[in-house]
């Protein structure tokens, strides 16, 4: 991992801790940022003008029930979709107008990770991390990115054909620890992992934000949530109808939030 | 970058089984093709010559016989080849032949419908009897399966094959999201995939056909053959371009595989078979030929006016009955010669209309066709690689009015001899015009294939040039 800590130790500043850096992160640049975004289909509101702003070390958690507007907001932030009015930023950059410059600051990982089914772990590693620009790494450095992201020890050199949802996840974990993105774009990552590797999944996410990236997870797993999260936003109907810090509110307050804003 | 992409397709490409059916398949349909053309120009290679000879023959054997008449052999009138009449009505004979150009194998063309050698003699062109090669009616309904076959039906169906789905399909597979989450723009994905695919199947195609023309055809190896494998290879990159520009603006539409490969299959019939046969169709009924009966009743009529009008009738008469046999028969045949063929032209002469009326729409057909083959890639194409084989519409039609032109030769070397009652001296039998056949020149023919060439660039650079313009909203982003 020393090419990835030489990386980071770039990025400043550090947060000591989960939260601690709650006052600190208001006043330093947001990396993820929208400002009135506003997203129409042919009549259906999906995205009602949001306006959020994630600074290094946070990690955002979106809520909200299926169609809420949680992949709307990650796919604008992609430039995947493009916005009706408003803008997105990441790391200052207007998404829609530096869409492959914004790119190389960002790492995603969705739902199901789908990768080339005719080539072995290693060499999805080794292709989009070439993509990314890291054309450096050696075979070894690319293991370890799976290692890390907790890939058994023989799948690397299996064809992706074999893997199962979990492990695909996993590549895709490491194809973003890879790219030493400074934004993280995380569309319920964790949806096929075991609890065991959702929870090793946690633990990296937190690494991470120690290391002053921004993390907008996009989530139905409210105890991971309250676990992980630096912050949590509620969304329903296209609409952030609650954004709170989650070192302010317990797991039973979280929930019943929740459920209040999906029952009205 | 690009270079990364396409070493990561060719990985992919490499590890799909359907690659190791589909790229030898097509290799060998391309040397079939190469074989199939090859074979053919030795056929009109052989029937060319055997013509030839038959014609040669004919003359060796009447100076052969007037050698013997002058070295005092006895003879009876009618086996006297120095008769004028006679000899340019049916006696002799040329058989003006088109031999096949080095390059002819590229395209079979019109070659098995237009005849590559004509009997001429006295009698109109149009009254010459049909001494066509005779071709397998299934193969000329089906068309041969020859190099352009190939290359304008099934080279776009491999690029259709590799295509459709260049987008679509890691849309559906669902790694599109992570690719384009890279800081790479979707269409240098586009541009990598094509010039991949490109570079194999269009790669395949000129290298196969050119290498396969010169090895089975060692005489297109001269500057004159070599220019038109060059255009050959030229028109094989833009159609297969503009294929692969119709894949990227199907694509770029972010429809499903399924669609995609509809629409392609869809632009492939409109294209490749609908369209030129369209076309046809719409010269014919515009401008409709006279019926072939109609021109032979004209031809009778013209017959029947001109006889009575220089009240023709064949010598018996009185005097010549007094002659001895052999003397009337010479006194009758002169008179019949002395009046048929100025009889004939006279008919000729009434009935042209008719056939200037069938000329004319022929060539008005022609040309309508010839215009309208600019709305398919396909129909250009097809002309121009017949153009480079030399087995065009035009390129017959060249070779018609070099044999019109040369009929009108040999009937003029014959009349003032005929209206003079004499018989031609043994030099004048020798030197009877014959027939060579001139290709059209190279400018000409490059000429009209830049037409063809700059109507594809065009052709591909607008499909092209759409099709990335569209990839612009491209989304991989379900909805």
């Amino acid at each position: 991992m020393t090419e990835y800590q030489t990386i980071s130790n770039i990025r400043q500043p550090r947060p000591d801790e989960k939260g601690a850096g709650r006052t600190a992160a208001a006043t330093k640049e947001a990396l993820i940022k929208a400002v009135s975004l506003r997203k129409d289909y042919d009549g259906h509101l999906a995205l009602k003008g949001l306006d959020l702003q994630i600074a290094p070390g946070e990690i955002y958690c979106l809520l909200g029930a299926n169609g809420a507007g949680k992949s709307t907001t990650i796919n604008l932030f992609l430039d995947f979709i493009k916005p009706t009015s408003g803008q997105a930023f990441i790391n200052g950059f207007d998404v829609q107008e530096h869409s492959t410059e914004t790119k190389k600051f960002l790492a995603y990982i969705p739902e199901i990770v789908m990768l080339y089914r005719n080539l072995t772990g290693l060499e999805n590693l080794r292709y989009f991390s070439g993509l990314a620009g890291h054309d450096h790494y050696t075979d070894a450095d690319l293991r370890s990115f799976l290692n890390e992201a907790g890939l058994p020890k023989d799948a690397p050199d299996r064809r992706v054909g074999g893997y199962s949802k979990g492990m695909r996840q996993k590549v895709g974990i490491a194809i973003a620890l890879a790219k030493q993105a400074k934004v993280l774009l995380l569309d319920e990552p964790t949806s096929g992992l075991d609890p065991k590797a959702s929870n090793e999944f946690s633990e990296l996410l937190l690494k991470l934000s120690q290391e002053g990236v921004s993390i907008l997870m996009a989530t139905h797993d409210l105890f991971r949530a309250k676990e992980t999260g630096t912050r949590v936003g509620i969304m329903r109907h296209g609409e952030l109808v609650d954004d709170l810090f989650t070192e302010d509110i317990g797991h039973a307050d979280l929930e019943r939030l929740y459920l209040e804003h999906m029952h009205d | 970058m690009i270079a990364k992409i396409m070493t990561n397709e060719w990985t992919l490409l490499a590890r799909e089984w359907a690659t190791y059916i589909a790229l030898p398949i097509y290799a060998v349909f391309l040397a079939y093709g190469v074989a199939n053309g090859t074979a053919w120009k030795s056929f009109l290679q052989e029937n060319v010559a055997e013509a030839k000879a038959l014609a040669n023959e004919g003359f060796e054997k009447k100076l052969d016989k007037i050698d013997k008449i002058i070295a005092g052999e006895e003879h009876s009138f009618s086996e006297d080849p120095r008769v004028a009449g006679p000899l340019a009505r049916y006696k002799g004979y040329e058989f003006a032949t088109k031999p096949p150009l080095p390059t002819a194998a590229i395209a079979i063309g019109q070659s098995d419908v237009a005849p590559s050698y004509l009997k001429v003699q006295w009698r109109p062109m149009f009254k010459q009897q049909n001494v066509d090669e005779i071709e397998n009616p299934e193969n000329l309904a089906a068309g041969a399966f020859d190099l352009s076959f190939v290359l304008i039906y099934l080279f776009p169906l491999l690029i259709i094959a590799l295509s459709y789905n260049m987008l679509s399909a890691e849309r559906e597979s669902g790694t599109q999201v992570l690719l384009l989450s890279q800081p790479v723009p979707v269409h240098k994905f586009v541009l990598a995939k094509i010039l991949l695919r490109g570079g194999l199947v269009i790669g395949l195609a000129v290298g196969i056909s050119i290498i396969g023309l010169l090895i089975s055809n060692p005489d297109m190896l001269a500057p004159s053959s070599l220019w038109r494998v060059g255009a050959l290879a030229v028109i094989l990159v833009l159609y297969g371009l503009f294929w692969f520009g119709v894949a990227t603006a199907v694509n770029a539409m972010g429809q499903k595989s399924a669609t995609n490969a509809l629409v392609m299959m869809a632009s492939w019939i409109f294209l490749v078979l609908i369209a030129p046969a369209v076309l046809n169709l719409a010269a014919k009924s515009f401008y409709p030929l006279p019926s072939r009966i109609e021109m032979v009743q004209a031809m009778r009529l013209g017959d029947e006016q001109a006889a009575k009008e220089s009240g023709f009738e064949r010598a018996y008469r009185a005097d010549l009955l007094r002659k001895s046999e052999e003397a009337a028969l010479e006194a009758s045949v002169n008179d019949f010669y002395l009046k048929v063929l100025p009889l004939e032209k006279q008919a000729e002469a009434i009935a042209s209309p008719i056939f200037e009326k069938f000329e004319s729409r022929k060539k008005q057909q022609q040309n309508f066709a010839e215009n309208l083959k600019y709305l398919s890639p396909a129909a250009i194409t097809q002309i121009a690689i017949s153009e480079l084989a030399n087995h065009s519409a035009a390129n017959f039609n060249d070779f018609n009015e070099q044999v019109a032109q040369y009929h009108e030769e040999w009937r003029n070397y014959f009349f003032q001899p005929v209206m003079e009652n004499r018989k031609l001296s043994r030099a004048e039998v020798v030197n009877i015009p014959r027939f060579t056949y001139e290709p059209e020149s190279d400018g000409v023919v490059a000429g009209r294939i830049f037409g063809n060439v700059v109507a594809l660039f065009l052709f591909a650079a607008a499909v092209i040039w759409f099709g990335f313009t569209q990839l612009r909203r491209y989304s991989p982003a379900k909805r």
